[in-house]
């Protein structure tokens, strides 16, 4: 799972230095920025980072067999991360009614290409999650070890992921 | 239905295709013995495709003012040769080699994610497949196996053809992830427990510092594909100066990727030759520990070229320079490897085999390919010879004179492992002669077509003073290296249908994957044999006089 | 003058630091026992400080020069660090806490925590060198503006050099632990270069690629002045800035990994076997073969 991270790494990498590049290499003045609301989305990456928090302790839980423990804080997790999913919606919602698509300018090309394919990559992470999560209820209680810690460096990973891009997306343009 | 697997027996072969169910075992299979030989004839089915495109340019080319496929044709048939040939046949062919070859030669049972393994297969089917279906679909994609924007924008290129390119080369990427993945941790984690990691065999070290640079290079392809499908499809700008992208940025997300790639394209080969020219010269390896360091240098400054490909677009001279002395830099590993392969034959008791001829054949030819390439590190050098067919020959040279040329010694080597019959050494001197003559005669010309002035990618051109002359015969050379491969083919139908004779060591070769019968079964090992050293076999053979002892 | 005389002018190196260095290095050679490759190594050390504190080198530093700065920290933050290191004998570190760094069982998240101060270092060293640079000139450096005369040109380079040689030395030190059995195992180590490589490049390319766009579009010749001798323009001089941190610190990085994995096939049975479980796929931990140590370099 280390190396499927690394590669990603790399896919993330690429597309942020896309949008450094637009941002600071050409001429273009950045119309995506002063349109973002740093707060309210701000508000959802903490959300984001809580998530990486509670199944932290997730894993602990179930590492020390206490499953309904484990149950309710993956449960907490998934929960976290729809919150996510939804505030990042919302955004789309509010950045289109203001006409800023994919096809606007450059960089709404590259915010959303950038956003989304973070979101994807969340979607595909709460799914994982869900799996784990259901299937502890079934015949099998017991989680492969493996399992739990590829889904956790997983999550911490697009956790990560999403730190750098709020920093270049929402915040570096404040700067 | 049952989930019950049957554990294979110690004595049970690969399913034949004529048993019941057999086609059914064979598309399910996550065995890595059938996933190897399924890589291997999806190689040869496209290498037939690509080599068929390659003769109709050459004959398209053979003489001035010829108008035997119209230029639109011309630009699909082209665009698909280099793309075939680099991502459907290179690829799945040292992919199946290394999936096949690892676990053997590590004494494993199986690699490390089976179901991966099916997975990147017939994800690299598919991107095949997809590629293909673009004829059917309204046109090839026609703008160059590098897909520079803005020719492969939407306002340029209208027809559909370049996004199945994008959409096929995103598929068969994630493949090569997932085959890559899978040799890392296959590398580390399912070794012999004797075998330490400064004990591999050479071709696996290649391959698993290859899957290193399959991981990072890959991401930075698609990276561009999406972004390119964006721009097609969602009226994205990422690559149209008009609208404020930068066509420009797409030649550094590829060539970032693409430089990588080519070495991801040589390393195996190097591990091939690594592994035959030892064999046929009685010796091991002169200098194993330089040939395995020099590999990681190899991965690691593959990252620091790539701007090479761009010395044409206006970058300034102060990054021109550092890309150059970099570039130049990169030849010093290469250029120790074979000096060490030399060093390997000197004083060897040279045994002329069928994969010993491509062996010295990958020397001489590889060679002269890295020779034109450091000639390329000279910035105006090559701005006068970029996209001439002075380019065309580097890059033939190294990839048919290094790649194909490991290919076809590997597939010699190991060929008795995998099947259990040799090939026939009659036929594979007819196919090494024809090929190697014919590849010389083409592409040696094709070095001075470009630089007496013949762009690259044109479909006609007129009587100028010697294109004429030089362009028949690099088109005759075309027709022998067609016939050789028709000799190669016939060699392998006709070999598959005798029956099976040989012996698990018919080379008396050293590794572990010889201590199997030929073809091995479906569990690999029962027991593993003893590794003390880089030449198991031999420390086997010769308890007197044992390599020097390394665990 | 021209260059040469520049570089012959006694003024121009400093001789306090030439003394100092050279008080430094007879302590070196009473109080530790040493190889003479290991005093060669520190000499050079030593010598590489004297190049980029008290030499001409660090006079140009004064004309703004990018470049030259890039130079030095290329030096300071990577070159010396490693010499230093080599040149150390292994039972230094026996008696403080810092023998309980053991890198070649399963790394802890120590590994990280050092390698992030390499890393901090060379992006903080890098973003206050702009500041600097940019309060020094008035102009803006890769987006960097800093008022002139700001607080910040008065933080002494010397402390700056300090902190980053210290952050240079935390950084190598799992890879050139003094006592070789301590040392993180060779493809580990090669990775942990590898990731330090690509982040020194995405700066490097950030810097070259950024000389061209606006803020440095004025190609006057800015910093040629009659006492600088090497006269370069803005644009070129930050391109060169940029590439020197990306080819010649990667190659370097190479060349180091190639030493470590060279010294590996050499002698594999004194070498500690490194548990292959660098990825983890599993929890199941492997007992590790510990053999003695016996190499100092």
């Amino acid at each position: 799972m280390l190396l499927l991270i690394a590669s990603e790494a790399f896919f993330f990498m690429a597309l942020i230095i896309a949008y450094v590049y637009y941002r600071n290499f050409t001429n273009a003045t950045d119309t995506v920025a002063k349109n973002l609301d740093v707060v309210k989305t701000g508000i959802f990456t903490l959300f984001l980072i809580a998530s990486s928090f509670t199944l932290i302790f997730s894993k602990k839980a179930l590492l020390n067999e206490k499953y309904v423990l484990y149950k309710i804080l993956m449960a907490t997790t998934i929960l976290f991360g729809i919150v996510f999913i939804i505030g990042q919606v919302n955004e789309y919602m509010g950045l289109y009614k203001k006409q800023i698509t994919l096809s606007q300018d450059i960089f709404g090309s590259s915010f959303f290409t950038l956003t989304g394919f973070h979101g994807l990559h969340v979607i595909l992470g709460i799914i994982a999650l869900s799996i784990l999560f259901g299937i502890s209820f079934g015949k099998l209680k017991i989680v492969s070890i493996s399992a739990i810690q590829g889904v956790d460096i997983y999550w911490h990973f697009v956790d990560v992921v999403w730190l750098f891009v709020f920093y270049f997306v929402y915040i570096n343009p404040l700067l | 239905m049952s989930l019950y697997i049957k554990m294979p027996e110690e004595n049970e072969p690969l399913p034949s295709l004529k048993r019941a169910r057999g086609k059914l075992l064979w598309i399910s299979s996550v065995d890595h013995k059938q996933l190897g030989i399924m890589y291997l004839w999806l190689a040869l089915f496209f290498f037939i495709i690509g080599g068929l495109q390659a003769m109709i340019i050459r004959a398209q080319l053979s003489w001035p003012e010829n108008h035997l496929v119209s230029p639109e044709m011309y630009s699909q048939i082209f665009t698909m040769h280099g793309t075939t040939m680099i991502f459907l046949v290179l690829m799945p062919a040292l992919i199946g080699l290394g999936t096949y070859l690892i676990p053997l030669m590590i004494g494993a049972n199986d690699m490390a994610f089976p179901r991966l393994n099916a997975f990147s297969f017939w994800m690299t089917c598919m991107g095949g497949v997809l590629l293909y279906f673009s004829f059917l679909a309204g046109g090839g994609p026609k703008a160059g196996w590098f897909n520079y924007p803005p020719l492969s924008e939407m306002n340029y290129t209208s027809t559909a053809g370049v996004d199945y390119y994008l959409v096929g080369l995103i598929l068969t990427g994630i493949g090569s992830i997932g085959a890559a993945l899978n040799f890392v941790t296959t590398v580390l984690c399912m070794r012999s427990p004797e075998m330490k990691l400064n004990m591999l065999p050479l071709f696996v070290w290649m391959m698993f510092v290859n899957a290193f640079l399959m991981l990072a290079a890959f991401p930075l392809l698609n990276s561009g594909l999406f972004l390119n499908l964006l721009d097609r499809q969602f009226d994205a700008h990422f690559f149209i100066p008009s609208s404020g992208g930068s066509a420009l940025l797409w030649q550094h997300f590829f060539w970032a990727f693409g430089h990588p790639e080519v070495y991801i394209l040589a390393l195996p080969a190097f591990g091939i030759i690594s592994e035959v020219i030892p064999v046929f010269s009685r010796r091991p390896i002169f200098g194993y520990k330089f040939v395995a360091a020099s590999t990681v240098a190899i991965a690691l400054l593959s990252y620091s070229v790539w701007a090479h490909h761009m010395f044409t677009v206006g970058l300034s001279n102060a990054v021109n320079s550092f890309f150059a002395i970099s570039s130049m830099l990169i030849g010093i590993p290469t250029g120790l490897k074979v000096i060490n392969w030399i060093g390997t034959m000197y004083k060897g008791s040279i045994r002329l085999t069928i994969p010993m001829f491509f062996a010295i054949a990958f020397l001489i030819d590889f060679t002269l390919g890295g020779l034109s390439g450091i000639s390329f590190a000279i910035v105006p050098i090559d701005w006068q010879l970029t996209d001439t067919y002075y380019l065309v020959a580097h890059i033939h040279y190294v990839f048919l004179g290094g790649s194909l040329f490991g290919i076809f010694a590997g597939i010699y080597y190991w060929f008795p492992k995998i099947s259990g019959r040799k090939l026939s050494k009659r036929l594979g001197k007819w196919h090494f002669w024809l090929f190697v003559i014919g590849f010389n005669l083409t592409f040696f010309l094709q070095h001075i077509l470009g630089m007496i002035g013949m762009p690259r990618r044109i479909y006609t051109y007129p009587d100028l003073p010697y294109w004429k002359v030089l362009n028949l015969f690099s088109s005759i050379g075309a027709f022998f290296m067609f016939t050789g491969m028709a000799v190669f083919f016939w060699n392998i139908y006709t070999t598959l249908k005798k029956p099976r004779t040989v012996t698990s060591n018919p080379w008396n070769a050293w590794t572990l994957e010889w201590a199997v019968p030929s073809p091995p079964n479906l569990k690999n090992f029962v027991e593993i044999p003893p590794v003390h050293s880089r030449r198991p076999l031999w420390d086997l053979d010769h308890p007197d006089k044992p390599d020097k002892r390394l665990n | 003058m021209n260059v040469l005389n520049y570089f012959l002018d006694a003024s121009h190196w400093s001789l306090p630091w030439l003394i100092g260095l050279g008080l430094v290095f007879i302590g070196y050679l009473l109080l530790l026992r040493t190889a003479i490759l290991q005093k060669v190594s520190f000499f050079s050390a030593l010598l590489f400080i004297y190049i980029t504190i008290g030499s001409p080198v660090s006079q140009l530093n004064n004309f703004g020069l990018h470049s030259v700065i890039m130079l030095q920290q290329f030096f300071i933050l990577m070159l010396v660090p490693v010499l230093i290191l080599k040149s150390l004998p292994s039972e230094l570190f026996k008696e403080t806490r810092l023998a309980s760094f053991n890198f070649s069982k399963n790394p802890s998240y120590a590994i990280v925590a050092f390698w992030i101060i390499g890393a901090i270092a060379m992006w903080g060293g890098h973003l206050l060198s702009a500041a600097i640079l940019s309060s020094k000139t008035g102009v803006a450096i890769c987006g960097i503006v800093v008022s002139k005369g700001s607080w910040i040109t008065h933080i002494p380079g010397i402390l700056i050099m300090g902190l980053v040689l210290w952050a240079g030395l935390i950084f190598s030190f799992p890879i050139f632990h003094p006592d070789s059995s301590k040392r993180l195992a060779p493809v580990a180590s090669v990775i942990y270069l590898f990731t330090a490589c690509l982040s020194c490049s995405l700066l490097g390319l950030y810097v070259a690629f950024s000389a061209s766009a606006a803020s440095a579009a004025e190609a006057v010749p800015f910093f040629t002045t009659l006492r600088n001798p090497i006269p370069l323009s803005v644009r070129t001089d930050q391109e060169i800035a940029g590439m020197i941190m990306w080819v010649p610190g990667c190659i370097f990085y190479v060349v180091l990994s190639m030493g470590i994995l060279l010294r590996w096939y050499n002698d594999p049975i004194t070498e500690t076997e490194k548990n292959p479980e660098t990825i983890k796929t599993s929890t199941i931990p492997k007992k590790t073969i510990q053999y003695g140590n016996t190499e100092q370099i």
